[in-house]
Parts: C-alpha cells; sequence; structure tokens
C-alpha cells in the first residue's frame, strides 16, 4: 500500500513538471467557456416556460466544466500505460512484484489530480472573479463536491483502464478511445447538462457511468443535489467506479494471460 | 497559366500518393474515418438537444443554425484535408526538416502544402455537408444555381480562412521552439463559436470576429443569403455575396506573413 | 561553377540569463551574443571538380553549405553556383543542383522510396525516359530495388544515404553538394558510396563539393582538399600540398636479420626497438639517403616506409592554425 501512495506522490510531482495546463491551453478553455455561456445565455432568452434549471445555473455549469475538463477528456494518446498494452512491452510487467492496476491506478490519479487543480483553480478564481461563475449556495455543497468530484475521479480512471485494457486484444487503441471519448463527451452531460435534456434521453444517460463525470458533480456544486439525495449520487458514483475497476481489473488480468500463452 | 498546371498536378499527386498508401490500411482507415464524423456530430447533437427545450435561438430555428454548423465544419475539414503540412509544421521545423523544402525548385510555401495528408478528415466533411443537406431542405432553402454557387463559394473561402489560420500558426513556429497553441484557440474556439450565428454574441467580441478575424465571413453572412434573412447586425446585404472574398484575402495575408517568417528563417537559421 | 568571395555568416544567439528575475529580462530586453560561423570563407571550385570540404565539428562545414544551395543568405560576401545566386535565384539554381545531407533525409518520410523519387520527378519536371534511365544506372550501381516499396522513415542508415544520393541525382544536376554522406555507415556501404561518387564524377562530370568529417573519405576520392577550421580556410589545395605543409618526417620500420645490439642511425631518430624491428623518425628529403645507408650496412629482411597518416596530417595543419 505504501509503495502504491509513493509511486503516486511521485507521479503527481512529476506531472507538475509537465505543464499540462498551459498558459494557451487554459486561454482556450476560457474561450470555450466565454462562448458557451453566451450561447446558453441566448437560448434562455426563448424559453416559454422557465425551465428546470435557471439561466445563472446554466452559465456557472458551463464555466464549471470548462474548468474541471481533465475529468471528461481522457489523455489516452499520452498515457504511458495504455501505449505499453498497445507496444506489448507490458509482458515486462509480468515480472514485476509489483500489481499492474495499482500502479497504472496511482499514476493516472496523481495525473488527473495535477490536471484538475492546475487548469481547474485559475480558470474558476478567474470565472469567479469576473462575476462569470457563482459560488457554491453553501458550504455543505461546497463539500459535496469535493467528495463528488474525488469520487468521479476514481471513475474516469476506472474508465480509462477499462478502454485501455481492450488493447490487449485490438492492435488500434483508437477505436475503443475514439468510441469511448463520444460516450463520455455526450453522456456526461460536458456539452449540455442533463437538467436541460429530454426526458427518455435523460432516462438513458443515468443508466450508464458517465453522468458521474461531470454532471453529478456539477449538480452538487450547484447545490440541484442536497443532503441524502447529494450521498446517493456519490455513492452511485463510487458504485459505478467499483464495478468499473473490477471489469478493468478481469479484463487486464484476463490480457496477461493472453500474453502469456503467446509467449509475451 | 501551365505553371498553374504544373503546381496542382504535383500537389494532387502528393495527396494522391498519401491518399492511396492511407486507405491499404482498411480498417484502421475506416474506422478513423468514422470516429472522426461521430465526435465532430457531438456538436450538432448537443444543439439539437438545446433546441428541444428551447423552440429558437434569437428567431433562429434548429435548421438555420445547421446550415450555420454545416458550412463551418465542411470548410474547417477542407482545410484540414488542403493543408495538414502546416498543421504538423511545427513538428518540421524542430526535427530541422524544412531545409529540405529550401533546396527544391518550388516556393517553400507550396513545399509545406505537400508535405503531408491526412485521410481521415473525410468523416468529418461527410458529416458537416449530410447535416448541411437535411438542414437546408428542412429549413426550406430554394436551391438555385446563384445559391448552390454561393455555398461552394462559402466552402472554398471557409477553406481559405482556416488554411490562413494554420499557415499563420505554422509562421510562428520560425520564432518560438514551442509550438503556439493561441492559433487553436481561432480554429477550435472559431468553429465552437461559429456553429451559432454570430449575431447573438456581445458587440465587442462579435466585433473581433468581423473585423479581426474574419470567422463570420466563413458562414455567417453566406448563411444569410442563402436562408433569404435579413441581417440583424444592419451590414449591407452585398457583404453577403461578396463573403467568400475575404477568405482568400485573408490567406493572401497570412502568405505574406509567411514569407516573412521564411526570410528570418534563412537568416537565423535553425 | 562554385564560387565563393568572401563569404561570411554571423549568427546572433540570444543571451540566456539565469533565473526568473534573468528570464524576464531576457524577455523584454534581448542580449545578443555574435558567433561568427564562417569567416570571409573564398574559394573557386571548377567544373568537373571532386573537391573534399573537411574541418572539425562546428568548423562551418555545413554552414557555408548551406549558404551555397540557398538554405540561408550570408552575412556579407557573394557566392555562385553555376552562375546563380543561391539566394536570389534559389529556384533556378534548385533545378540544376542536388543536395544530400548526411545527418537527415530530406525525401518524404511517409512514403515509400520509389514514390519520393516518382514526387521528385514530377516537381523536378524531368521526362519519363530520363528518369527511367537514371533509375536503372542508379539501381545497378546502389542496388536500390531491393527497398524501393520499403517507407523511408524503415530504412536502414545504409539504404537511406544509398536512395538520398540516387535522388539527387534523378535530375541531372550540374552541381551535387554531398555533406557527411558517409556518416555512420559501415566500411563495405562506404565502400559503395564512395565508389558511387567516384563514377559519377567521372563520367557525368558533375561537379562535387564533399563535405565531410572523414579523412581517408577524402583521400580516396578528392584530388583537392579544403580545409576549414573555426569559421576560417586554412589550407586550399592538392592533397599533397597538404602534406608537404604538414608531413615533413617519415616513418621507417626496419625488420633487420640479425640482432644488433645498437640501432641508432646517423639522421634517423630510434622510436622504438623491439627484438629485431626497429622503428625511426626520419626527415622526409633525408629519407632516402638513410635507406640506402642502411640497406648498404646491414643485413635487412624487410623494410617499409611509411607517410603519417592523413588524420595526422590534418590534425597537425589544426594545431597549426590555432597554435
Amino acid at each position: 500500500m505504501h509503495a502504491y501512495l509513493h509511486f503516486g506522490v511521485r507521479s503527481f510531482r512529476r506531472a507538475i513538471t509537465y505543464r499540462a495546463a498551459t498558459l494557451a491551453g487554459m486561454a482556450t478553455n476560457f474561450f470555450f467557456g466565454l462562448v458557451r455561456a453566451m450561447i446558453f445565455a441566448a437560448f434562455y432568452e426563448a424559453a416559454v416556460a422557465p425551465p428546470d434549471m435557471p439561466v445563472e445555473q446554466a452559465v456557472s455549469y458551463v464555466w464549471l466544466v470548462q474548468a474541471i475538463l481533465g475529468l471528461g477528456f481522457w489523455p489516452f494518446f499520452s498515457d504511458p500505460f495504455i501505449a505499453d498494452i498497445r507496444t506489448g512491452a507490458v509482458a515486462m510487467q509480468l515480472l514485476r512484484p509489483v500489481d499492474y492496476q495499482g500502479c497504472w491506478f496511482a499514476h493516472s490519479v496523481a495525473r488527473l489530480l495535477q490536471m484538475t487543480l492546475m487548469r481547474g483553480v485559475p480558470i474558476g478564481a478567474l470565472a469567479m472573479a469576473l462575476g462569470f461563475l457563482a459560488p457554491p449556495p453553501s458550504w455543505e455543497s461546497a463539500g459535496l463536491f469535493v467528495l463528488s468530484l474525488g469520487a468521479g475521479m476514481v471513475l474516469a480512471v476506472a474508465l480509462a483502464q477499462v478502454t485501455g485494457a481492450i488493447a490487449f486484444w485490438t492492435l488500434d487503441a483508437t477505436g475503443p478511445s475514439g468510441l469511448m471519448s463520444v460516450l463520455t463527451m455526450f453522456l456526461s452531460g460536458m456539452l449540455v447538462p442533463i437538467a436541460l435534456w429530454p426526458a427518455w434521453l435523460a432516462e438513458v444517460a443515468h443508466f450508464s457511468p458517465f453522468p458521474g463525470l461531470t454532471d453529478t458533480p456539477l449538480s452538487i456544486y450547484l447545490g440541484r443535489y442536497v443532503g441524502p439525495e447529494a450521498l446517493g449520487a456519490i455513492g452511485l458514483q463510487w458504485l459505478w467506479a467499483a464495478a468499473m475497476l473490477l471489469v478493468a481489473r478481469g479484463l487486464i488480468s484476463r490480457g496477461f494471460s493472453r500474453l502469456e500463452i503467446q509467449g509475451g | 497559366m501551365r505553371e498553374l498546371r504544373h503546381l496542382l498536378s504535383v500537389y494532387f499527386h502528393a495527396i494522391g500518393v498519401r491518399l492511396k498508401g492511407q486507405m491499404q490500411y482498411r480498417v484502421s482507415f475506416l474506422t478513423e474515418t468514422a470516429a472522426q464524423a461521430l465526435v465532430t456530430g457531438l456538436d450538432f447533437a448537443a444543439l439539437a438537444v438545446l433546441f428541444s427545450r428551447f423552440s429558437n435561438l434569437r428567431g433562429w430555428s434548429l435548421w438555420e443554425v445547421g446550415l450555420l454548423y454545416a458550412i463551418v465544419h465542411a470548410s474547417f475539414s477542407l482545410a484540414e484535408l488542403a493543408a495538414r503540412g502546416f498543421d504538423t509544421f511545427s513538428r518540421q521545423v524542430r526535427e530541422g526538416a524544412f531545409d529540405g523544402s529550401l533546396i527544391r525548385p518550388h516556393s517553400p510555401f507550396f513545399m509545406t502544402l505537400c508535405s503531408d495528408f491526412h485521410a481521415r478528415r473525410l468523416g468529418r466533411l461527410a458529416q458537416a455537408l449530410t447535416v448541411g443537406i437535411v438542414c437546408s431542405a428542412k429549413a426550406g432553402v430554394v436551391w438555385t444555381p446563384d445559391q448552390v454557387l454561393l455555398f461552394i463559394g462559402a466552402l472554398i473561402g471557409g477553406a481559405c480562412f482556416f488554411v490562413a489560420l494554420f499557415v499563420i500558426g505554422a509562421t510562428l513556429c520560425f520564432w518560438t521552439v514551442e509550438s503556439i497553441e493561441l492559433i487553436n484557440i481561432f480554429t477550435h474556439g472559431g468553429i465552437e463559436a461559429a456553429n451559432v450565428p454570430i449575431s447573438i454574441y456581445r458587440t465587442w467580441f462579435r466585433n473581433v470576429f468581423v473585423f479581426v478575424v474574419p470567422l463570420a465571413w466563413v458562414n455567417y453572412f453566406p448563411a444569410l443569403h442563402i436562408l433569404q434573412r435579413t441581417d440583424p447586425l444592419g451590414f449591407p446585404p452585398v457583404v453577403q455575396v461578396l463573403a467568400p472574398l475575404v477568405g482568400m484575402m485573408f490567406l493572401c495575408l497570412a502568405r505574406l506573413v509567411w514569407t516573412v517568417g521564411v526570410r528570418h528563417y534563412q537568416s537565423t537559421g535553425s | 561553377m562554385i564560387q565563393a568571395t568572401d563569404l561570411t555568416k554571423d549568427f546572433r544567439i540570444a543571451r540566456h540569463r539565469p533565473g526568473l528575475l534573468g528570464a524576464l529580462r531576457a524577455l523584454v530586453v534581448p542580449e545578443f551574443t555574435v558567433v561568427r560561423a564562417v569567416d570571409r570563407v573564398s574559394f573557386h571550385i571548377a567544373r568537373g571538380e571532386l573537391v573534399g570540404y573537411i574541418g572539425p565539428n562546428g568548423a562551418g562545414k555545413s554552414t557555408s553549405v548551406k549558404m551555397l544551395t540557398g538554405i540561408l543568405t550570408p552575412t556579407s560576401g557573394r557566392a555562385t553556383v553555376g552562375g546563380r545566386d543561391p539566394q536570389r535565384q534559389r529556384r533556378d539554381n534548385a533545378l540544376r543542383m542536388g543536395v544530400v545531407f548526411g545527418q537527415r533525409t530530406h525525401l518524404w518520410w511517409d512514403l515509400p522510396v520509389i514514390e519520393s523519387f516518382e514526387l521528385l520527378r514530377r516537381m523536378y519536371k524531368v521526362s519519363l525516359e530520363r528518369y527511367r534511365e537514371n533509375l536503372d544506372t542508379f539501381n545497378d550501381l546502389l542496388d536500390l530495388s531491393s527497398f524501393f516499396q520499403t517507407p523511408v522513415r524503415q530504412l536502414s542508415l545504409g539504404q537511406r544515404m544509398r536512395a538520398d544520393i540516387a535522388a539527387a541525382l534523378l535530375h541531372d544536376p550540374e552541381v551535387l553538394f554531398l555533406d557527411e554522406p558517409t556518416i555512420g555507415l559501415d566500411i563495405v556501404a562506404k565502400q559503395r558510396v564512395r565508389q558511387f561518387i567516384e563514377t559519377i564524377n567521372r563520367e557525368r562530370r558533375v561537379t562535387i563539393l564533399l563535405t565531410t568529417h572523414d579523412v581517408s573519405d577524402v583521400e580516396r576520392l578528392c584530388s583537392r582538399v579544403i580545409v576549414i577550421d573555426r569559421a576560417r580556410i586554412i589550407h586550399d589545395g592538392p592533397l599533397t600540398a597538404l602534406r608537404r605543409r604538414t608531413d615533413s618526417h617519415r616513418t621507417l620500420v626496419v625488420d633487420f636479420a640479425q640482432e644488433h645490439a645498437d640501432l641508432s642511425l646517423a639522421g634517423a631518430q630510434l622510436v622504438e626497438h623491439d627484438g629485431r624491428r626497429a622503428t625511426y623518425r626520419v626527415p622526409a628529403e633525408t629519407a632516402p639517403a638513410v635507406i640506402a645507408r642502411v640497406l648498404s650496412e646491414y643485413a635487412v629482411a624487410d623494410l617499409s616506409v611509411r607517410e603519417t597518416e592523413i588524420e595526422e596530417v590534418v590534425r597537425r595543419l589544426y594545431e597549426g592554425a590555432r597554435g
């Protein structure tokens, strides 16, 4: 356990030097936030009856999406663990005493944490300072939001592992990762908050793990889920995360056996 | 004229060779193209969801906005298909490959244009055009010959606009080692902004895209004419027909900037 | 054919200052140091010559070649290639010259070799007939067909070099610039490339400027060598003249028939003594006389006279210039 913690901290430190959230990248996010907020505001002018989500919340939602973008966009192509699986170099891991999934998990969480903090904090702070983003309505919401964000990160890593593990079987990782990106971007609520979706589509989304990446934590932030409802939502995030981690574990061990049979 | 014909034949040969090579990997080619189409179609899907909740966007219907979406996405895909060499230019400069463009009997602009091609962008182009055709039908567009001509002109002008952005982005690589991601704000950010009528934005924001970086001329003005709408911004209707020219002029400007960059490279080395 | 007159190239290198404050200062008020990479280099190469251009790393070889090929603009001085200015008439010049850079290829990375050739054929407007003739000839000499279909990025170093040289000659250039064409190659590959260069020069009268780090390239191929060190030319002339300038001594190795206690020779410096073999260092002029004396005074089983290795000669030249 201690080894994984150490590995995670080292990955975190190294990830900071990547400067993944470059100034230009953040500027791009900021621009997207501006554009999308204006588009939403313009749409709301046509609202005949007030929708479930008031315009202020929708605008805040848009800015929050830009801040925590790291949860929805998994950098599949720069993930060294997935690259190893694709190239077959992962066979060397069979010789190591550490758990492959554990290492991968620690590394990924560290990296995601770094990306989210380095991007989210500046963008969030700037958006708040400019009055685009409203702070959470209560300390309770703020606290629950942090919990939900954490759960969301674990879920994101779990989904990435499932996607990446498929590379044990396919030569090319672009298929599964492309599909995963599409599903994630849409069903997580990154483009449009699920509160604004037609009911039947929202139902479909709620049967998938994806809302836990974006819509759930952000709805908690906005105070749309409070108290037991919020805790239930967070619980659901953890449930999905655990399930996906198990699936990933199964895939990885199956993948390793396949490698062993093939002779590595 | 003969020179132009020669350049075109070399250019299309360079593209053709790569297209042939990429199509050999049939499965990979198809999945990548399909994935491209899906991912870029999400923008339209998001708009559809919003339109199902809100009936219109400042008086524009989903179908009318769909035409805007189609033109800008198709223009961008054409630009990516035609000029990928400029998109990947930062790597070329870093690896010292640009010298190779200077020892050939063609302009370094032309050499860079011929230096790369990726067929997978065809997915996005096909998807954008499909959406465009469907939406324009639902919006009640009558495709008279002059409308068709304007549509094609808009695509060409729009492609010129995006190629110009690629060229400017590539030129910046002559000065800094880091590839400037700032250009992404104008390409991907620009597409995001142009998916909807540019008239919905605040004045200061809108004016940048009308007067400085001519994004509005890519799809907004031509669409107004095709949809037979009056311009809420109050520009004279003639600009709608002349819009494609603005993209082409922007490309000429970018070409000049590029020449400055090449001269700088030749005096300072790599 | 190639004329360089007081060709000079200065580079302005931005000074990097340490620390955060330094970095900020460097951004706002950049300071430059001027490095002179090529200093008033002048030479004339006639049509059909095969000239070697050697010098230590960083001497200015590649920079001079880049100016002659139109890649870099000179700070001052002039260059003409075939009567054309490589900068002002870059495209005209490019049509009639070939360039090979040993460090990296300028063929298209992602295309098969034959497709790169095809593309070049079109760019240089080579007639199909002439293209096929050249391709056949080069294939005979360099055995290219075995990797025609291989993408350039997958070629071995030796294959890539052969492809590069063939590509540079497809359009029948008048002038060929070879920048380190044998770098990293094994002996067999080097031999093949050298043979090809020699053939091209002899049969097609292509003027060749061969820049190389490897002095034995020059020794095998060039009758004339230009030596550059620290941006300046320190020698321009036949290889023999180079020797004469720095190579004043010969090495004499004598295998005596019998053991001798005292193997000293008048007019010769005994360098080494191992059993019956003695190695002497003798001034070049007196070497014949010393040899005659040894043969007449002693019973000799074997005798050899060696010139100093060319690398040694060149090294002495650098040292002489710097001293």
